[in-house]
């Protein structure tokens, strides 16, 4: 059975003979170095040294400390509050992103290539609000103009809310959120 | 020296009657992660850790997070759906010098204000060989953007002296070593 350090410190006193079950205890309630099954901690742990995993690190929350070093790392969402340094960044990509008519086919990837609208008519995307800071790229490599069209209380540059912005074929423009209300687009021509 | 016995092996060491010997007391002890010990220190399994892990410095072969990272990141590759740059968003640009220019200190840097007659501008942030700074200019007149240091340079432009960004543009400065710096859309 698991139990806490207390627990233990106030059966091992002196003069006490522990039997078989405080012994099976003391085993089950500490992190073991030679077992290879699964072990688990129920609360925070604090190293002043370094943490080195030979296979995955992960967390569903927050990684604090000095840093991370790995080979991979796989995110879905990369955010540091200081330096991210990589010899590669691969990002979320869309190859081949349909156009269509009304306010278009929705954005979900951090690149996309537009192509294969069918008529100038049915080239339309749609960028809804990101995480302040995030960046998306697009690619219009089909022949005609594509109007990006952002959420209705959203506004491109200094352009009215909800007001589309046109991309001229084979043109590459990265749209920054840089306040809830606005994104700025970045002209890559 | 002890060896580090599994939970199993440990416990037919020691059951009621047993007089464990100081080598069994030995590898019990070696047997488990100390709070104290100051020597690496490793284990075969998983670990699964429910509460939050704080240390000085993560090494792992692959990293996954649901969250952000409070500090650096350094990796060969980094793979991710979505990637967030750090932003001021509103930055008013200061005049004269490279040393009195607004000093930039965010990926993405929107410069809300410029006076030209004080030759407002900013400065690149040194020392991230590799890194870009974007810099878009929002504001009614030209920008001077100047590189981090009197040594260093973006393009071909003298050293020191600022490049020039005009109205509603904007531009990415990507530094390539201390002292170089090279513009681009």
């Amino acid at each position: 059975m698991i139990r806490r350090p207390i627990f233990f410190k106030r059966i091992f006193r002196t003069g006490y003979i522990p039997n078989t079950f405080d012994w099976q205890d003391i085993c089950d309630s500490y992190i073991n170095k030679r077992i290879t099954k699964p072990q688990a901690i129920y609360h925070d742990v604090n190293a002043s040294g370094r943490q080195v995993a030979s296979n995955t690190l992960s967390t569903n929350n927050t990684f604090g400390g000095g840093g991370i070093w790995a080979n991979v790392i796989s995110a879905a969402n990369v955010s540091c509050n200081s330096t991210t340094s990589a010899a590669f960044l691969s990002l979320n990509v869309a190859a081949n992103l349909s156009p269509s008519s009304g306010t278009g086919t929705a954005i979900t990837r951090s690149i996309s290539r537009i192509t294969s609208a069918a008529t100038s008519s049915q080239s339309n995307v749609n960028i809804s609000r990101v995480d302040i800071g995030r960046e998306i790229i697009l690619f219009n490599r089909n022949n005609y103009i594509v109007s990006v069209n952002p959420d209705t209380d959203l506004q491109f540059n200094s352009q009215a809310s909800g007001a589309a912005f046109l991309m001229s074929a084979a043109t590459k423009y990265g749209f920054v959120q840089v306040t809830t209300a606005q994104m700025l687009v970045r002209d890559y021509n | 020296m002890g060896t580090a016995l599994t939970p199993t092996q440990l416990k037919a060491l020691f059951e009621t009657n047993d007089i464990p010997t100081s080598a069994n007391y030995a590898d019990l002890f070696d047997s488990f992660i100390s709070v104290a010990d100051n020597s690496a220190q490793s284990i075969q399994s998983d670990l699964t850790i429910n509460g939050a892990l704080n240390v000085d410095k993560v090494t792992a072969s692959s990293i996954q997070t649901g969250g952000i990272v409070t500090g650096v990141i350094n990796a060969n590759t980094i793979s991710t759906s979505a990637l967030r740059y750090s932003v001021n968003s509103s930055i008013a640009a200061l005049g004269g010098t490279l040393a009195s220019a607004f000093p930039l200190a965010h990926t993405i840097n929107v410069i809300r204000a410029v006076t030209s007659a004080t030759n407002d501008g900013v400065v690149l942030q040194g020392g991230n060989t590799g890194s870009s700074q974007v810099v878009f200019n929002r504001a009614a007149s030209l920008l001077l953007v100047y590189p981090s240091t009197a040594a260093a340079t973006i393009d071909s432009i003298a050293a020191g002296s600022p490049f020039k960004v005009t109205a509603n543009t904007q531009y990415s400065f990507t530094q390539i070593n201390n002292t170089t710096f090279y513009s681009g859309k």
